[in-house]
């Protein structure tokens, strides 16, 4: 056990964590030049594309140092703030981390969180400037920061680039010098902490775990302890390039277990492994239900793929236990599913799988957060879904999802995110300035408003220089209302949604224009409505068709033509019909783009 | 064997109308290399096409009519050579006011020519300057006098409403002016935006207003009106004759009947495949030259694009679309559209005569509407 090392990476998006491992692996000859594809922890085609981390990851090096043999258990976790308490988990599994830098960009918001996670279980921080290499490099200002922050050594920061390779050597002796041995009791009942686990369509689930006490055998009859679920060990092993059996995995290491699990949802992100046959009596604290943070319908395009789609969901759920979806209905879009997700990253992820992975096109509704509505009658009702908002006469109040929002961004561009905040009804709760440049925001908000459009938006106004991070802090009232869309009179049930009551008037009237634009001229005049109640707020209309001729079709027109209108008749089959109106699918997203 | 229509592209234009977006080049220092390309592509291919019996000849553009006499009598010499003209029964020059003097009608005549189709577009100055035209009014006027008096009564004219400089008088009087010069065919188009010409980005550019679509609506109608009130045969949405001089040549893409296209962007349909040639005056030459491929690309029709094709082109026609094939073809094809079909006859916009659906004057105005929402999805 003296000789194990366990490990994570904390890292913001692109500051170069993938390259970095990818080093490490080839240094200690983990995998061989030949087998190296860039970022090779993340196998998923999504996050290649993305350069971004969605699931955790773990792979067991081997490195001899001073005629000592190690073992390095790397666990790579998401990045993203929809993942924290994955995060939470891969860290609890680990002594030390890896803090990577881009030496040109210095901290963001991201590994700030991460980080504090990571100081709250006591890890080692090796604090990693990277990117030392790139000509924008301020190696002296961000170690500035990164002293600031953890009050570190300022010699102890390791400048390293993973394009060149410098610094890695000093990484791998850091790890083995500074990184603690685990601590634990071979000897004592199994204690094992599960911080991820995939699905393989051959083999079923694949659960990973730390053991913190005793061992596992193969064979051996074990139980989650937050389940309650008993399986047999059909194969344990260590995680190498690929599984790596083993008879056995003791105290301190790393490894995964198989044993003909078919469903993610009986493998839960920090649950505790012991033996059937000699239990431990303490549980690993910090297990969590993860709970949906933001919630979407989403329908097959075409609603004879209904069943399909359950298919797919389904699958997607074997795989990542955070998804929860049910069945619903809308009269605008038929059957279909209402899905809770982690986040918006989570959804556009779960989104594009669905797309990639099992080929279906779907339409996804307006996001929305979860809702607590307290009737009259002192019921307490969850509203995941607009249309399930009591009416307003039967409404004593509604409370919605709050959160602390961490930005980080250059001085320059306070000014504009202050008031993008603001706009987003933010407090501002606290301002630090790491270094002149750079300035720490604090800001208490409604999750809902970070839903609508406001990454983008942060984006744009600091051109880039935002980086943003978010915990929720609990509920709290607000002046909320429904705002239903009407077209000739009808309401569309999946364009309704929960706004606050301030922005209702200047909400419905960019909703009904956009929509004019959305939807295309039919035969006859549309009036586009927005109401609140009985009560219309806004309204556009949209005129009838007049003309729709070609003027000339001759030889050379034909197929030019015949194409464009067999592409209108398509898309005319993917609209959707409320009342005498045809929808097209863009229009349900509308809501989020109403500043294009 | 089916008889075949043969269209000859000449790319070649004076000058760049505003509105157009079909394949020429302004640049004439070429034209004997083009014009040499062409019959080679014309060796070639007629050695492989199926029809023999050509039925129709259709030279357009560009403007053929840009060709000098002499160079024009040494072309379709070479022309005439290749194909047997024997069974020719319209051969049709597209010509342009400008260019329409003695020598030139001489030397179309002598060769064959007995249609000329004239670029008048409009009998307004103000109208023809906005849309670039190199003629004015007097010469068109003087054109089609002088095309008759050499003998050419079987004309046709090209106009152009909906544009914002002509107002519902003055298309009224260019009717007037068509019946009382005894022109037997009339092509009438509404000014419509073609990507990538002048007009359009003028109108991007916020420089020319947009085609107002209640005008161009409103001419169409007064133009529907104007045939029926002089036995007009308007027998596709765009073109209208004197009963028995419908343009033979262009109803091959409306009835779905072969013709072959030469010169470069000429298209060419065979009863299966459409086929097309580059629409670049340099590379076109080139490839010729060297024997290899003219063809910019290729599509043979399955199913399902032939029926689309048939409803795209049937129901700009009079005679409109016949059902009766069209469920030969596509059995559930009526039940599928009987809901739109008689919620469209209901609105008047179509009406039942024996087994075709024929779209009504309102109708035409929603033509594209109505053929998209009738096509059928891969069968």
């Amino acid at each position: 056990m003296q000789h194990i090392r366990n490990f994570c990476i904390i890292a913001h998006i692109d500051h170069g964590k993938s390259t970095l491992a990818d080093r490490l692996l080839e240094h200690t000859g983990t995998v061989t030049q030949r087998e190296l594809q860039a970022q090779l922890l993340d196998n998923m085609d999504l996050e290649r594309e993305r350069g971004i981390t969605i699931k955790s990851h773990a792979i067991q090096m081997n490195y001899e140092l001073d005629g000592q043999k190690y073992v390095f258990n790397l666990i790579d976790t998401p990045g993203h703030v929809d993942f924290s308490y994955e995060v939470s988990r891969s860290i609890a599994a680990c002594e030390g981390a890896l803090l990577i830098v881009d030496a040109s960009q210095g901290i963001e918001a991201q590994t700030i969180s991460n980080l504090f996670m990571a100081l709250e279980q006591d890890l080692e921080i090796i604090p990693i400037l990277n990117k030392m290499d790139l000509p924008g490099a301020m190696p002296e200002e961000v170690k500035d920061e990164i002293v600031d922050l953890i009050g570190c050594d300022r010699d102890s920061i390791i400048p390293a680039s993973g394009k060149t390779g410098m610094g890695v050597d000093n990484i791998l002796r850091a790890i083995v010098e500074r990184v603690p041995a685990p601590k634990g009791n071979p000897e004592e009942p199994l204690k094992a902490l599960v911080f991820d686990s995939v699905f393989n369509p051959f083999r079923g689930i694949i659960a990973y775990f730390r053991i913190y006490n005793g061992q596992i055998s193969k064979g051996e009859h074990v139980k989650f302890m937050n389940t309650g679920m008993t399986y047999h060990a059909d194969e344990i092993g260590v995680l190498k390039l690929d599984l790596s059996p083993r008879p056995q995995v003791s105290a301190g290491d790393v490894g995964y277990i198989i044993s003909g699990i078919k469903d993610a949802k009986e493998v839960k992100v920090g649950d505790t492994l012991t033996s059937v046959v000699r239990p431990t009596l303490d549980t690993i604290k910090g297990f969590e239900d993860v709970k949906p943070m933001v919630f979407a319908g989403i329908y097959p395009v075409d609603t004879d793929e209904y069943e399909e789609l359950r298919d797919a969901m389904e699958k997607l759920q074997l795989n990542d236990a955070s998804l929860v979806f049910e069945p619903e209905s809308s009269a605008a879009l038929g059957f279909g599913f209402r899905c809770g997700f982690l986040g918006m990253l989570h959804l556009e992820i779960i989104q594009e799988r669905l797309e990639r992975e099992f080929n279906m096109t779907v339409i996804t509704t307006v996001p929305n957060v979860g809702y607590l509505a307290y009737t009259t009658k002192g019921d307490k009702v969850i509203v995941n879904n607009p249309s399930d908002l009591p009416d307003p006469d039967k409404t004593e109040y509604v409370e919605e999802p709050y959160i602390k929002a961490t930005i980080i961004t250059k001085s320059e561009y306070v000014g504009s995110v202050m008031s993008l905040c603001l706009d987003k009804r933010g407090i501002l709760t606290n301002q630090v300035y790491l270094t002149a440049e750079r300035v720490e925001l604090n800001f208490e908000m409604p999750l809902a408003e970070i839903v609508f459009d406001f990454y983008d938006r942060l984006k744009t106004i600091s051109r880039g220089y935002a980086s943003f991070d978010y915990h929720p802090i609990g509920y709290k009232e607000s002046k909320l209302v429904k705002m239903d869309i009407l077209l000739n009179g009808k309401q569309v049930d999946a364009l309704s949604a929960v706004i606050h009551r301030d922005n209702a008037f200047d909400l419905g009237k960019k909703i009904c224009k956009k929509l004019k634009d959305l939807i295309p001229r039919q035969q006859f005049e549309i009036a586009i409505q927005a109401g609140i109640g009985a009560k219309i707020i806004a309204r556009e209309t949209l005129s009838a068709l007049r003309k729709d001729v070609t003027a000339k079709c001759y030889g050379g027109d034909i197929t030019r033509k015949r194409k464009l209108l067999e592409k209108q008749k398509a898309g005319k089959k993917r609209m959707r019909q409320v009342g005498n109106v045809e929808i097209p699918q863009s229009a349900f997203m509308a809501v989020l783009k109403l500043n294009d | 064997m089916a008889p075949t229509g043969l269209y000859i592209h000449i790319p070649f234009c004076r000058k760049a109308c505003h509105y157009c977006n079909f394949h020429f080049s302004t640049s004439q220092d070429y034209r004997q290399r083009m014009l040499d390309a062409m019959i080679r592509e014309l060796e070639l291919r007629w050695a492989d096409w199926p029809f023999k019996t050509i039925e129709t000849i259709y030279l357009g553009g560009g403007t053929p009519s840009i060709l000098e006499p002499e160079e024009w009598m040494r072309f379709s010499d070479r022309l005439l050579n290749i194909v047997d003209s024997s069974q020719v029964v319209e051969f049709t020059l597209e010509a342009n006011p400008e260019d329409l003097q003695k020598e030139r009608l001489k030397a179309w005549t002598q060769t064959g020519v007995n249609r000329l189709s004239i670029g008048i577009q409009s009998l307004s100055d103000r109208d023809l300057e906005h849309m670039n035209r190199a003629h004015d009014s007097h010469q068109a006027i003087q054109s089609v006098q002088l095309s008759q008096d050499m003998g050419i009564d079987n004309l046709s004219i090209d106009l152009i409403y909906g544009t914002p400089w002509k107002d519902h008088q003055s298309w009224e009087a260019e009717l007037q002016w068509v019946l009382d010069n005894r022109i037997p065919h009339l092509s009438a188009y509404a000014l419509t935006v073609e990507e990538k010409t002048a007009l359009h980005h003028s109108i991007r550019a916020g420089k020319t207003a947009s085609p107002d679509e209640k005008r161009a609506e409103e001419q169409f109608l007064l133009l529907s009106q104007w045939a029926t009130d002089n036995q007009w045969d308007h027998y596709e949405i765009s073109n209208l004759c004197q009963p028995g001089f419908r343009a033979q040549h262009n109803s091959r893409y409306w009835d779905g009947t072969p013709y072959l296209g030469i010169g470069p962007s000429a298209h060419s349909y065979d009863g299966h495949q459409r086929m097309w040639n580059i629409a670049n005056n340099a590379l076109y030459m080139s490839q010729a030259e060297s024997d290899l491929s003219w063809q910019a690309e290729s599509e043979t029709l399955n199913p399902s694009n032939q029926i689309n094709e048939m409803i795209m082109t049937q129901l700009r026609l009079s005679e409109g679309l016949n059902i009766a094939t069209l469920e030969s073809l596509s059995p559930n094809w009526l039940a599928q559209n009987r809901a739109f079909l008689e919620q469209q006859l209901e609105m008047g916009n179509l009406s039942l005569v024996d087994t075709h659906i024929v779209l009504s004057t309102q109708g035409r105005i929603l033509c594209d509407f109505i053929t998209s929402q009738l096509m059928v999805s891969e069968l």
